[in-house]
């Protein structure tokens, strides 16, 4: 093997030498090497050339770009976006240009030379780096001639475009139209109001991309494109009215021929109707769809429409389908408890004669062939049914009218005839009402319970006959609670303008009548500007008058008379069995008294009882104001006295005390207040859910307690409220957790008069 | 391993010689063969075919009486004499190949090749060279003080030559050159000036060769199209720089004024 190439290398060496000898041609070599020069500088040449493109090369260059513009349509769509693609291939498409160039002259100088030429040889010669300043060259020609070879380039690729697409301009198939077309109705597939102009225009993207066809355009044709589109859509839109417009009397007016019933009846009429005016030929340019399946389907649901449509009609038209008003009567009649509240009544009506009545409705629409269909449609379409139901019950609300006012005539006759009667309301009445805060009567319970009308004839008083009662109750009632209002305001105001008079006059010893006298006095006084206002069959005093001011100066006079032989209890509480409350363990702790004095127990016991009597009474003033009452007045000696209790008595007492030191008297009705406000509260919640109940209608917000702030005299000041408040709710909350109830959210009213 | 399995075969075959058996002479593999006979046997074929055209070339040359007349005799040496001058005083001698011209960058810095070129353009009119030699031949004498030589040179006389001897009526017939003989004479100059030509040609293409190498590209470009403009170019940068080119060099692509 070594053997081998050792030979083969010395006939290489040797044919080398031979060759050499032979084949060294020095002009050949300076022919090749000339050729050379000239190449290289041919090819630097094209590097120096002009960067910029010439109008002849712009046609040429524009052209062909143009043509890869349309290749790639989605890279060049938008102006700006394809400057950047323009632009590489532009550089692209100099730097092969160059490289062609490069080849042209390299094959030049092969014919040229002797010598075989090297195309790196030329290139080397030429320039150091060839890559780079060919590169460098390409950029400068793309950035010189980018603007007048890209816009002319664009131009011709648009131009070429929407000839392109005017020559394939596409319509969209039937299939398809009729898809985006029902597509337009949305998911309501019910609808039955046809499509408007606004509608059609939400297929213009749709289009859009149907007519061009191409995918995507150059945004320069956007508004050619959208121009072809809405010529398209405007076509569809005209085609679709125009199908619309052949049923619209049907469709809107309710224009089908009467004998036509059912709903397939209804749709078949419409759908002939439509065919027969709408053709059809999908080869025509533009095409004509035929009859839409959107159309189709808005006949249909018109017919459904007007199946349930005109069945009301006739419902509506005919009474022959209705119970008789005997049948109703007697229905009514027979069990007037259930039939008291119209509404009941009809529910009652309505679930005895409703099934009946349909049937019969079915029959009489339907006759016989339809009559099993409408009878089946009122029992499970769901709008058929409730429509058909509204309208017996509105039928059946004008035919028992008459029917219950004659039974509220008569039971108001036989029950309520002492409304009519000239004594009505007696003062007792007027009192009862007055009592509840009442201005009017606005509960017929309330009304009865003032007549004292029996509790088990109520619930077979009807509505009507109990709206009768109320209105003829407060024609009377309204101005005589009104009167008795101002005359017991005008004895209020007697009071708080002689008071003062009143401790002078007490401590003089004038006597209790005389007293009485004067304020009857200026009552009658005050009276007589005030009555004018009021109706005149109230003008005269209520009795209950003479009993407030009697009343009144009693219990200040009684208050203000000095006592020089017993120590004035600073407490007072109104015993717990006189309240109807339940006997407490240690009455002592829950009533406190103060200064105690064993060996005048008869004595004060009397005045104690006596005293108790007043703040009952006095509490009273207060009934419908508030679940609790804090009234503060003064007393003779400089201290003041704070009255307790609920209007109707429960937890009464009082507290005398020094109105300078404010904690000190809010401490100490803090501790008189606990039981009689624990019993106030335990009252409250027991009676608390049967006064909502009776009340009110409306949603129940959980317990409240309401507490009356009210201040007679100028000593106590707006902390004691404050003060006293801040135990009552401590109360409350401490009285909650005992007694496991919910604590009674606190409505406080501060009334300071002075 | 090879030599040691070599060592094996050689022992083998003399194993084979001594007990007379035959050697089995096909044991070369057809690549081995190739290799080893046939290129060799190439290689020689084609140095002795080298050979023998080297010698018949010579042999040709060498062709003729081995006696010459005398009126060739003067004239040969005569001319050879003249002709060896010119050789000596252009310096031809001194540049059997293109490497012995000194170069620096682009260009030769050689005094001698600058002296060859500029002799070189006589040649650029080859009659009036050739001419001159002839008759420089005819009016050659040899120094005086060379004796020696003087006697070998006989007075030669061509009536229709440039140059006439003042004693031609006595030179005898032998020696005066008629038609016949002045064409030999003249045959004879330009087999030499033909070699002294192409000689000079390949020294000044083969810098022009070099100096097209190393020139620097025209900035501008010039007329790329045209080669002749580039040897123009360079024929022109050596020419300033006392090197000018023979015309058939320079006028290779045509004529400078086509």
């Amino acid at each position: 093997m070594k053997n081998t190439l050792s030979s083969l290398a010395t006939c290489l060496i040797v044919f080398g030498a031979i060759n050499f000898s032979w084949g060294a041609d020095p002009k050949a070599e300076a022919k090749r090497m000339l050729t050379l020069r000239a190449t290289a500088e041919k090819v630097r040449a094209y590097l120096q050339e002009s960067a910029e493109v010439n109008e002849k090369q712009n046609d040429a260059v524009s052209t062909m770009l143009s043509k890869e513009m349309l290749k790639q349509v989605e890279k060049f769509r938008s102006k700006k976006d394809g400057q950047s693609p323009g632009r590489d291939w532009l550089s692209g498409w100099k730097l092969k240009e160059l490289e062609k160039s490069v080849d042209g002259a390299w094959e030049w100088a092969k014919e040229q030379s002797p010598l075989p030429v090297n195309r790196a040889d030329v290139i080397k010669r030429a320039t150091k780096n060839w890559s780079k300043d060919a590169q460098a060259k390409v950029g400068q020609f793309a950035d010189k001639s980018m603007k007048a070879v890209y816009d002319k380039a664009r131009r011709l690729a648009a131009d070429e475009q929407l000839r392109s697409l005017k020559q394939k301009l596409n319509y969209p198939s039937k299939d398809d139209l009729n898809k985006r077309i029902s597509g337009l109705i949305g998911g309501n597939k019910n609808r039955w109001s046809p499509l408007n102009s606004k509608d059609f225009g939400k297929l213009d993207g749709w289009l859009k991309t149907v007519v061009g066809n191409a995918g995507p355009v150059f945004e320069e044709l956007n508004k050619e494109v959208a121009k072809m589109s809405s010529n398209l859509r405007l076509e569809l839109g005209n085609q679709y009215q125009a199908q619309y417009k052949s049923i619209q009397q049907m469709v809107e007016k309710n224009g089908f021929p009467k004998e036509l019933i059912t709903k397939e009846q209804l749709k078949a009429h419409a759908l002939n109707l439509l065919k027969e005016n709408t053709s059809e030929n999908l080869a025509a340019k533009p095409p004509r769809y035929g009859v839409f399946s959107a159309m189709e389907n808005l006949v249909e649901n018109a017919a459904a429409h007007w199946e349930v449509k005109r069945m009301e009609i006739f419902a509506k038209a005919r009474s022959d389908w209705l119970p008789m008003k005997d049948q109703l009567e007697q229905a009514i009649r027979g069990d007037l408890a259930k039939h008291a509240p119209l509404e009941d009544s009809l529910n009652v009506l309505t679930e005895k004669f409703l099934s009946p009545a349909n049937e019969k409705l079915a029959s009489l629409y339907g006759g016989k062939q339809w009559a099993t269909y409408f009878k089946e449609a009122l029992a499970e379409q769901d709008v058929l049914r409730k429509n058909v139901t509204n309208q017996f019950r509105s039928a059946l609300k004008e035919r028992i009218k008459p029917i219950r006012e004659k039974i509220a005539g008569e039971q108001f006759a036989t029950h309520f005839s002492m409304l009519n009667e000239k004594v009505f309301p007696e003062e007792p009445i007027i009192m009862y009402f007055y009592q509840k805060g009442k201005k009017s009567v606005t509960d017929f319970n309330e009304l009865a319970d003032g007549l004292n009308f029996p509790a088990p004839e109520r619930p077979s008083i009807i509505e009507e006959t109990r709206l009768l009662a109320g209105d003829r109750a407060n024609r009377a009632m309204v101005p005589a609670l009104s009167s008795m209002d101002k005359q017991v305001g005008l004895v209020r105001e007697v009071e708080k303008k002689k008071i003062d008079q009143l401790k002078v006059e007490a401590e003089q010893g004038r006597p209790f009548a005389e007293i009485l006298r004067e304020w009857d006095k200026d009552w009658g006084t005050l009276w007589n500007g005030a009555k004018q206002k009021v109706s005149e069959r109230w003008r005269s005093k209520f009795n209950h008058i003479d009993k407030l001011l009697n009343k009144g100066v009693r219990q200040f006079y009684d208050g203000m008379q000095p006592s020089s032989n017993s120590t004035p209890q600073d407490t007072v509480a109104v015993k717990e069995d006189e309240l109807g409350e339940e006997q407490e363990d240690t009455p002592n702790e829950s009533v406190p008294v103060e200064n105690e004095q064993p060996e005048q127990e008869d004595e004060n016991e009397k005045s104690e009882q006596e005293s108790l009597q007043g703040m009952c009474e006095e509490l009273k003033l207060y009934i419908g104001l508030a679940d609790g009452v804090f009234a503060f007045s003064d007393l003779p000696d400089g201290r003041c006295r704070m009255l307790f209790g609920t209007p109707d008595g429960v937890g009464a007492f009082s507290v005398k005390f020094d109105p300078q030191q404010v904690e000190v008297a809010a401490n100490q009705i803090s501790g008189s207040l606990k039981k009689p406000l624990g019993l106030v509260l335990d009252g409250n919640a027991r009676m608390g859910g049967n006064r909502i109940l009776q009340l009110f209608q409306g949603e129940y917000q959980g317990p409240e307690i309401k507490m009356l702030f009210k201040v007679s005299t100028p000593a106590v000041r707006h902390q004691m409220s404050i003060l006293v408040r801040q135990q009552v709710e401590e109360a409350i909350e401490a009285w909650a957790k005992k007694s496991g109830r919910k604590a009674p959210d606190l409505i406080w009213q501060d009334d300071v008069e002075l | 391993m090879s030599g040691r399995s070599g060592g094996s075969s050689n022992l083998q075959a003399l194993d084979d010689l001594i007990h007379g058996k035959k050697k089995n002479s096909l044991s070369l593999s057809p690549n081995d063969a190739l290799v080893q006979i046939a290129l060799p046997l190439v290689l020689i074929l084609a140095i002795i075919t080298r050979l023998m055209v080297i010698e018949y070339t010579e042999a040709m040359r060498n062709k003729g009486p081995r006696v010459l007349e005398m009126w060739k005799q003067q004239l040969i040496l005569r001319m050879d004499t003249v002709m060896n001058k010119w050789e000596k005083q252009a310096e031809l001698g001194a540049f059997p190949d293109f490497s012995r011209v000194q170069w620096k960058g682009a260009f030769p810095v050689d005094e001698r090749f600058k002296s060859l070129c500029a002799r070189a353009q006589e040649m650029d009119n080859r009659k009036n060279l050739e001419d001159d030699i002839y008759n420089q031949a005819l009016a050659y004498t040899p120094p005086i003080e060379d004796e020696e030589s003087a006697s070998f040179f006989v007075p030669v006389y061509d009536p229709d030559a440039k140059y006439q001897p003042k004693n031609a009526d006595k030179i005898s017939d032998e020696f005066v050159i008629n038609e016949e003989r002045r064409a030999y004479a003249m045959r004879h100059i330009a087999d030499r000036v033909s070699k002294w030509k192409e000689q000079v040609e390949g020294l000044q293409w083969a810098a022009v060769a070099q100096c097209a190498d190393k020139m620097p590209l025209n900035a501008l470009g010039g007329s790329p199209d045209k080669i002749s403009t580039q040897l123009t170019r360079v024929a022109s940068e050596m020419n300033k720089r006392g090197y000018p080119l023979m015309n058939s060099v320079v006028e290779e692509y045509g004529k400078l004024d086509e």
